[in-house]
């Protein structure tokens, strides 16, 4: 319809409006009863008017919304794209609102469609809930009963309306107490439901539930509830968590098929099973469960037969996390074959392995074969407690990120510590504990105590290069440890991470202020262990090519030493050499500098090659061995490298000084009312400085 | 080696456009029509896109000449395929950076030519665009204006008064 023909409608419309209101007031009366008679039926025609206004105002927009390009979709288009929209825990229906609440054609979409109006939670009130069921139009609906203040009554209320139609149940998601005539209602028979979520609070008796027959359970949370395990239904999950369990524990068996015929499992969790007898006639059976889209199996407080089983048994290529948490050690130490086996057999990608395991005396051994895909960014983690032995094989390993608390209990020494021998950066995370009082003799920590760092297996990584420590509260036994040479009982010394090149710590902010004397007495006591020829290098397994491996020669480490102060203060770079023979002076108070924040990337980026060239080309200055020339050519090498690298940090260091000044000028200018003429001059002159700089 | 077989296409506006067969029958519709026709020289009609639009599915189909065809019974009603329903990869993302109403057209031909990783791209996009906003939000995002009488607006906010309660 043309504009002129819509103006058209409107003006005749308005005019059969006015005729119509002069001929109410074009009459002379003076009654007052009429008047007021006519004003009424003015006032009515007033309303008659607007209302088909509005009704016409409407039926434009109406017209106008759907000639937009969104309105070209079809209906069964744009249910799909509501669908994708609503969040599969949005048991409010705040997005069913804002959508239906944009428009009439949205809003009868919505309501017309019974996919939008298939959950149902307890809190809603009874109007709501029929309402619900009306729109759903015979399909399948959920079941949230998720606030437990509404009470049992409410429960009972709302139960008692939707038991009738359990054959609708898609899924029931209740927490709280179940009671007796709960327990009855949401046990009705639900054919249709594919997802059980029904957790009862610790203390309550736990409940049994009966699965007659139905669809499959796609999937299950139980907590105090136990279910019929040997139920065909319990097949094809997608989730499974089974948590408290005080009785009716599942067999091996059971558990075994369940899993076993559920390949698409993405989840297990069994956490909490307390019951101490094994049911009767439970034997293991031994066909592998593959699991291949496994992700996430965490096993928590349960029996260790349930632990060992699905350890040796379950085969998953696609595990990410791996949780075992408060393991009764008492059990493990009998089945330590399969913790060894962890890796190896089947669970052989998981980049997440979190162990929490309590007691005393407890053996664990994480192996992982040649071919296994081990990640150098795995994480293995592990709450200390005093005793605990930890073996790690991996033969792939080149990087480990532990927490102190593992570290502290690690025995890398033991068994193939070949194998951890390829480490060559180490990554401490962890706030660890108060350091104990006092820590003495050439034994500095002993792994049983409350140790605050693991010193000791430093010790058993003669190939680490790096050391990151981060998070730490307190890493100074660390460094008092690197910084003393252990003499052996032959009187030979024997120095703590002879190739160590690169410390980086990155102490809490509490330790902060400490932590530069003892990084100076670090640096000091290897550099002055240098100049005495005092400390030799640990011995055949470190390369001539990277050090000098001579016991007599006095190999020198070299620290290329880094720390960061906590988030928000400044910054401060020390890089360190304990070379001295070339006279470079190197001591740690010539070297250690504070530098302001602007300058830290360039000196936080010069560190690891600088590092690396001191680690190659590391060599005494005070030898008495046979390479004795050779050595002090070497060293006066890298003390050169040394000097020509600090150099360039200064000279980084002064750019950004004056880039920095550079940025900040003109406001500077500004806020001292310098001429504009004067600031572009400057800038002119900034340009030429720049030029005959790079010429 | 003998060159890949090519078919031709034919857009409402009657431009032609010569692709490999494999690009083409990413879409089962095109699919279909050479199984029952079988290969022939004579373009095939798409009358229901216009070249601008065909050019863009094209350009689609091309860089996922090779990926796996999707299942032909997955459930959508699935959860995990309902927990993917908002992901898109990132060459996606950028393809689908187009005008609303190339958006629109996009996905109306990808429901016709039946390409169904297209058309879920299509669709991602558009719930992506409506997630988290309130309807005022929305109407502005589309350019929709309130259409509802006010007997319609109190009889919905009746309905809410339940959750604004809560």
């Amino acid at each position: 319809m043309s504009t002129e023909k819509t103006q058209e409608i409107v003006a005749r419309t308005l005019a059969s409006f006015l005729a119509e209101l002069d001929d109410v007031i074009g009459t002379s009366v003076d009654d007052q009863s009429q008047l007021e008679a006519r004003a009424a039926a003015v006032e009515n025609l007033q309303k008659v008017v607007g209302r088909q206004l509005s009704e016409y105002s409407v039926k434009l927009n109406r017209r106008r919304n759907s000639l937009l390009p969104i309105y070209r979709l079809p209906v069964e288009l744009l249910i799909d794209i509501f669908l994708r929209v609503i969040d599969l825990i949005d048991w409010d229906m705040e997005q069913n609102r804002n959508i239906a609440s944009v428009c009439k054609a949205w809003y009868d979409i919505i309501i017309q469609s019974p996919q939008f109006w298939h959950r149902i939670n307890v809190s809603h009130d009874i109007d709501t809930i029929k309402r619900i069921m009306r729109r759903n139009a015979d399909g399948p609906f959920s079941i949230q009963f998720d606030k437990d203040s509404i009470g049992e009554a409410k429960h009972e209320e709302v139960l008692t309306l939707l038991a009738p139609q359990s054959h609708r149940w898609q899924s029931i998601m209740f927490q709280g107490r179940l009671t007796d005539t709960i327990f009855k209602l949401i046990s009705s028979p639900a054919p249709e439901l594919t997802e059980l979520f029904v957790y009862q609070w610790s203390g309550e008796s736990q409940r049994k539930f009966e699965l007659p027959e139905g669809k499959l359970i796609r999937r299950m949370d139980v907590g105090l509830v136990s279910l019929p395990w040997s139920s065909p239904r319990l097949s094809t999950l997608r989730s499974i968590q089974i948590r408290n369990l005080n009785k009716d524990l599942p067999t091996l068996s059971e558990l075994s098929t369940i899993l076993s015929s559920s390949p698409q499992l993405t989840w297990l969790r069994l956490s909490e099973w307390t019951e101490t007898a094994s049911p009767q006639d439970d034997t293991a059976p031994q066909y592998p469960i593959r699991l291949p889209n496994l992700e996430t199996l965490v096993l928590q407080s349960i029996q260790p037969r349930y632990v060992n089983h699905l350890l040796s048994h379950v085969h998953s290529t696609s595990c990410t996390c791996l949780q075992i948490d408060d393991a009764p050690s008492k059990h493990l130490q009998t089945f330590d074959a399969p913790l060894v086996h962890l890796m190896t057999s089947s669970i052989s990608t998981a980049n997440s392995l979190n162990l929490d395991l309590d007691e005393t005396k407890l053996k664990l051994a994480i192996n992982s074969t040649p071919e296994a895909h081990v990640l150098d960014k795995w994480i293995y983690w592990a709450n200390r407690k005093p005793g605990i032995e930890v073996t790690i094989q991996l033969k792939n390993l080149t990087e480990m990120r532990v927490l102190t608390e593992i570290v502290a209990g690690m025995d890398l020494a033991k068994g193939k510590g070949d194998d951890v021998e390829r480490s060559i950066s180490l990554t401490i995370a962890g706030r660890g504990s108060d350091p104990p009082p006092e820590t003495t003799g050439e034994t500095p920590m002993d792994p049983e105590a409350q140790t605050p760092f693991p010193c000791e297996a430093l010790g058993y990584l003669p190939l680490i290069k790096e050391i990151r420590c981060s998070n730490h509260f307190n890493a100074t036994p660390m460094l008092r440890y690197l910084g003393r040479p252990q003499t052996n009982f032959d009187d030979t010394v024997k120095w703590p991470c002879p190739k160590l090149s690169k410390l980086e710590v990155n102490p809490w902010e509490s330790s902060a202020d400490t932590m530069f004397e003892e990084l100076k007495a670090f640096g000091e006591a290897r550099v002055g262990a240098s100049r005495a020829g005092d400390p030799p290098p640990a011995t055949s397994e470190v390369t001539a090519a990277e050090s000098d491996q001579n016991p007599e020669s006095g190999t020198v480490e070299n620290g290329g030493i880094s720390t960061t102060s906590p988030a928000g203060a400044d910054a401060t770079a020390t890089v360190a050499s304990n070379d001295s023979s070339s006279g470079s002076g190197s001591s740690s108070d010539d070297t250690i500098s504070g530098e302001p924040a602007a300058a830290a990337s360039a000196v936080a980026s010069a560190v690891p090659k600088q590092a690396d060239t001191e680690a190659s080309a590391a060599q005494p200055d005070d030898t008495s061995g046979a390479d004795d020339t050779s050595s002090k050519v070497a060293a006066a090498s890298v003390a050169e490298t040394v000097i020509d690298e600090v150099q360039q940090l200064e000279d980084a260091i002064k750019k950004a000084r004056e880039e920095e000044e550079r940025r900040n000028r003109p406001a500077k200018m500004e806020r001292l009312g310098v001429p504009s003429e004067v600031v572009e001059r400057l800038k002119e002159v900034d340009l030429l400085k720049d030029i005959v700089s790079e010429l | 080696m003998s060159a890949a077989p090519q078919v031709t296409l034919e857009s409402s506006d009657g431009e032609k456009f010569k692709v490999d067969k494999e690009v083409a029958e990413r879409s089962v519709l095109i699919k279909n029509m050479i199984e029952d026709v079988g290969e022939s020289d004579n373009p095939i009609p798409l009358p229901n896109v216009n070249a601008s639009v065909l050019k863009k599915v094209l350009e689609y189909c091309e860089h996922h000449r090779g990926d796996p065809l999707p299942a032909a019974d997955a459930d959508p009603s699935n959860d995990d395929n309902r927990k993917r329903a908002t992901e898109i990869s990132d060459w996606d993302q950028k393809f689908i950076q187009v005008d609303q109403e190339m958006l629109f057209e996009i996905i109306l031909a990808a429901n016709y030519m039946d390409i169904k990783p297209l058309l879920d791209v299509g669709c991602k996009t558009v719930a992506n665009m409506i997630k988290g906003k309130t309807p005022e939000e929305i109407r502005k995002l589309f350019n929709i204006v309130n259409d509802f009488t006010p007997e319609e607006e109190a009889q919905i906010k009746k309905e809410n008064e339940w959750a604004e309660d809560r």
